[in-house]
């Protein structure tokens, strides 16, 4: 029995420092090495047409906000159509959406009262209103800059490239402690997560919202999954299945608002991960054995799948050693090493560990804001609670072909 | 599609809040626009720092050496400091705790040693429905920050456990005595840990000298004075109430709180640096590829 509990403990050790020794080096390179250019140092002068979707559900509180953003936008207004989807809304969206529509003729709202509802629902349906093959998506809480959908078409001159991803920067990052935390979270998670594997030509992620796709590509692909809880993960993995690459445009960024309570954060952290464990378990196999893919792409690819299992590994391993501790059989050094990667590691969640979102923070000036890093601690168990829960979630989906709910995380704009 | 070199795209709110041109002489100011005119401005995205040079990566690991032959020599004084200022911090137990030695990876320990409480069954059982309480309590009063009920319930859950299995098993694995030997191997071991995690993290971050060693030493010291602090706690509470309440203390505030300080201490360092370097060190990150 004891043998067993500690030979899990190390085993999880193992995984865990598998992890450190990938955001060891990631951040390193981030630090001094050249970076590569995203495409928007050139210059296309002969711009594509572009429908650009926003999904709304009850976003009367933010429909006008990213509206008004994307009619600013410096891309020629005869090039551009916006598709605002409302779905199933039952506040004033509908309202907002169709007082735009009637004023500028290139926003084509689209409303869904039928069938199932959520996000890729949603997409799948102005999908097949969408008449230019470049497909941009912005969430209705993102606020694009006026250059960002210029910026992120040019991706598209790549005949390689299937979809490209912007950075995402929280605009209500001083509201409370939890939104300064995610704030810093993102900082790690784009400035050096993402720009590194762009750089390496590994797995960079599109992230569902500012961002875009070629609306053939998703289309051939049979658009997004319906059942996904995470469609933007889903349509990476088969993207990169099918040969496709996926550019990162650090410097064009998208404002987001992000979650100010708990229990809205503790929702989305749940629905992620049981989006994401969904697609590790029903694209994780095909995902090694594709041929498009380089060794070290496919262990990109595979570690950012498995990363919302580590917390439920973990939470088993500290349970071992509860157990270990009280039989007085206690080893004193992978005892250690754990702590070590739940402080380091996991305390954030699994998407940017403290060494990541250190540097992010150097690089981006973030300055006194640094000092909150030790604050994480505090989260570090809500965080593994709630993606816990995400893959029971992701379970029972997958084995009794259960329908998705989509849960929306709630607005808090004043 | 016809491509061509961009021109430079313009500043947005971040770049224009930038303090890109610190200081400098007035007469400067229209050399200055000029360049500003003509050089696209630099974005956060494109930043990277100046990467290591052999005689800082050099500096680093010497103090690395030093600090790791200073600790090697060291050891015994330092632990010696160590079980006898946590000694004297711990309240008055009965029977008396006292210093014993023991021997650790070729080195010479100072540990507390004290006859730890034995509760009795009631006493058990009321640890038991205490922590079941406080898991109802986290679970249902929905005021309270939810990190703050998740980690209540999981400390309670530890608890409950632990009184579960003194009511069942009659007594845990360990005394007294193993705890304390544990918890100062485990102190021990940090300590000689701490600096080369702590240069792992640093080696490529254009700290100055100083820095670094303010990094490393700092750390230690706060490092070694908490320890202290947490031991003569540990020590009390084992002495007083019993081992119920010991898992969950080692498993949430033992090791994982030494790591905190390290992630406390690199935030300052780090934030400093940001402080530091502005924006004047960064460098153009990109080149063609």
């Amino acid at each position: 029995m004891d043998l067993i509990l500690k030979l899990w403990v190390c085993i999880v050790v193992g995984v865990m420092a598998i992890f450190a020794v990938r955001h060891w080096l990631i951040s390193m390179r981030r630090l001094v090495g050249f970076q590569r250019p995203f495409y928007h140092d050139l210059l296309d002068s002969d711009l594509p047409a572009v429908s650009v979707i926003v999904p709304m559900h009850n976003e009367d509180m933010v429909a006008e906000q990213i509206l008004d953003a994307l009619l600013h936008s410096a891309y020629p207004k005869h090039l551009l159509e916006i598709i605002p989807v409302d779905d199933h809304s039952e506040d004033g969206t509908a309202a907002i959406v169709r007082r735009y529509a009637a004023q500028h003729a290139h926003i084509k709202p689209l409303f869904r009262n039928g069938g199932l509802r959520g996000k890729p629902a949603a997409l799948n349906d102005a999908l097949a209103v969408t008449t230019h093959e470049i497909v941009l998506v912005f969430d209705a809480d993102y606020t694009p800059g006026a250059d960002a959908v210029r910026a992120l078409v040019t991706a598209f001159a790549d005949p390689e490239v299937g979809a490209v991803m912007g950075r995402v920067v929280p605009h209500n990052g001083r509201s409370t402690l939890l939104t300064r935390l995610l704030e810093l979270d993102r900082f790690g998670g784009y400035q050096v997560d993402q720009q590194t594997r762009y750089t390496l030509d590994l797995v960079p992620q599109f992230g569902g919202t500012a961002g875009g796709f070629r609306r053939s590509v998703a289309l051939s692909m049979g658009g997004f999954a319906v059942r996904a809880s995470a469609e933007d993960t889903d349509l990476t993995v088969r993207l990169y299945l099918s040969g496709w690459k996926i550019a990162y445009a650090n410097r064009v960024e998208c404002y987001e608002e992000v979650p100010e309570t708990w229990d809205a954060r503790f929702r989305q952290l749940r629905r992620w991960s049981r989006g994401h464990n969904q697609v590790l378990l029903r694209l994780g196999p095909s995902l090694l054995r594709s041929r498009y893919l380089r060794p070290l792409q496919r262990a990109d690819a595979l570690l950012i799948l498995v990363v919302y299992l580590v917390p439920p590994l973990l939470l088993s391993a500290l349970a071992a050693e509860m157990l270990l501790f009280l039989r007085g059989d206690l080893v004193l050094l992978p005892s250690l090493l754990l702590a070590l990667f739940i402080v380091a590691y996991n305390e954030f969640g699994n998407f940017a560990p403290f060494l990541q979102i250190g540097i992010a923070g150097v690089l981006d000036g973030a300055e006194s804001r640094l000092l909150l890093l030790p604050f994480f601690f505090f989260g570090f168990l809500f965080n593994q609670l709630a993606v816990t829960r995400g893959l029971v979630d992701a379970l029972i989906d997958v084995v009794w072909q259960r329908d998705p709910e989509w849960v929306k995380t709630p607005r808090f704009i004043r | 599609m016809a491509i061509g070199v961009a021109e430079p795209l313009p500043p947005t709110g971040d770049q224009l809040a930038e303090p890109h041109h610190r200081g400098g002489h007035p007469g400067d100011a229209i050399a200055a626009e000029e360049r500003h005119a003509t050089v696209p401005e630099r974005h956060r995205s494109y930043r990277r720092l100046r990467p290591a040079t052999p005689r800082s990566v050099a500096e680093g690991l010497a103090l690395l050496v030093l600090i790791e032959a200073a600790l090697v020599v060291r050891l015994h004084s330092l632990s010696s400091f160590f079980g006898h200022t946590a000694l004297a911090l711990v309240p008055p137990l009965y029977p008396r705790a006292v210093l014993m030695s023991d021997s650790y990876l070729g080195f010479r320990l100072k540990e507390i040693s004290f006859v730890q409480a034995s509760p009795a069954y009631w006493v058990q059982l009321v640890w038991l429905g205490g922590a079941v309480l406080v898991i109802v309590v986290a679970l249902t009063v929905r005021q309270l920050p939810m990190p703050a009920r998740v980690l209540a319930g999981f400390a309670a859950g530890l608890i409950g456990v632990s009184a579960y299995y003194v009511l069942v098993a009659g007594q845990p694995g360990f005394d007294g005595d193993t705890v304390s030997r544990f918890y100062v191997r485990t102190a021990t071991t940090i300590w000689l840990l701490l600096p080369v995690l702590l240069t792992m993290v640093s080696l490529a971050v254009p700290f100055t000298l100083l820095e670094r060693v303010g990094l490393l030493v700092g750390c230690l010291v706060i490092d070694v004075v908490f320890s202290i602090v947490r031991y003569a706690f540990f020590v009390w509470v084992l002495g007083r109430a019993g081992p119920i309440p010991m898992p969950m203390l080692y498993l949430l505030l033992g090791p994982p709180l030494d790591f905190v300080y390290v992630v406390a201490t690199s935030s300052i360092a780090l934030a400093h640096l940001a402080r530091r370097l502005g924006h004047r060190d960064a460098q153009e990150a990109w080149s063609w590829t």
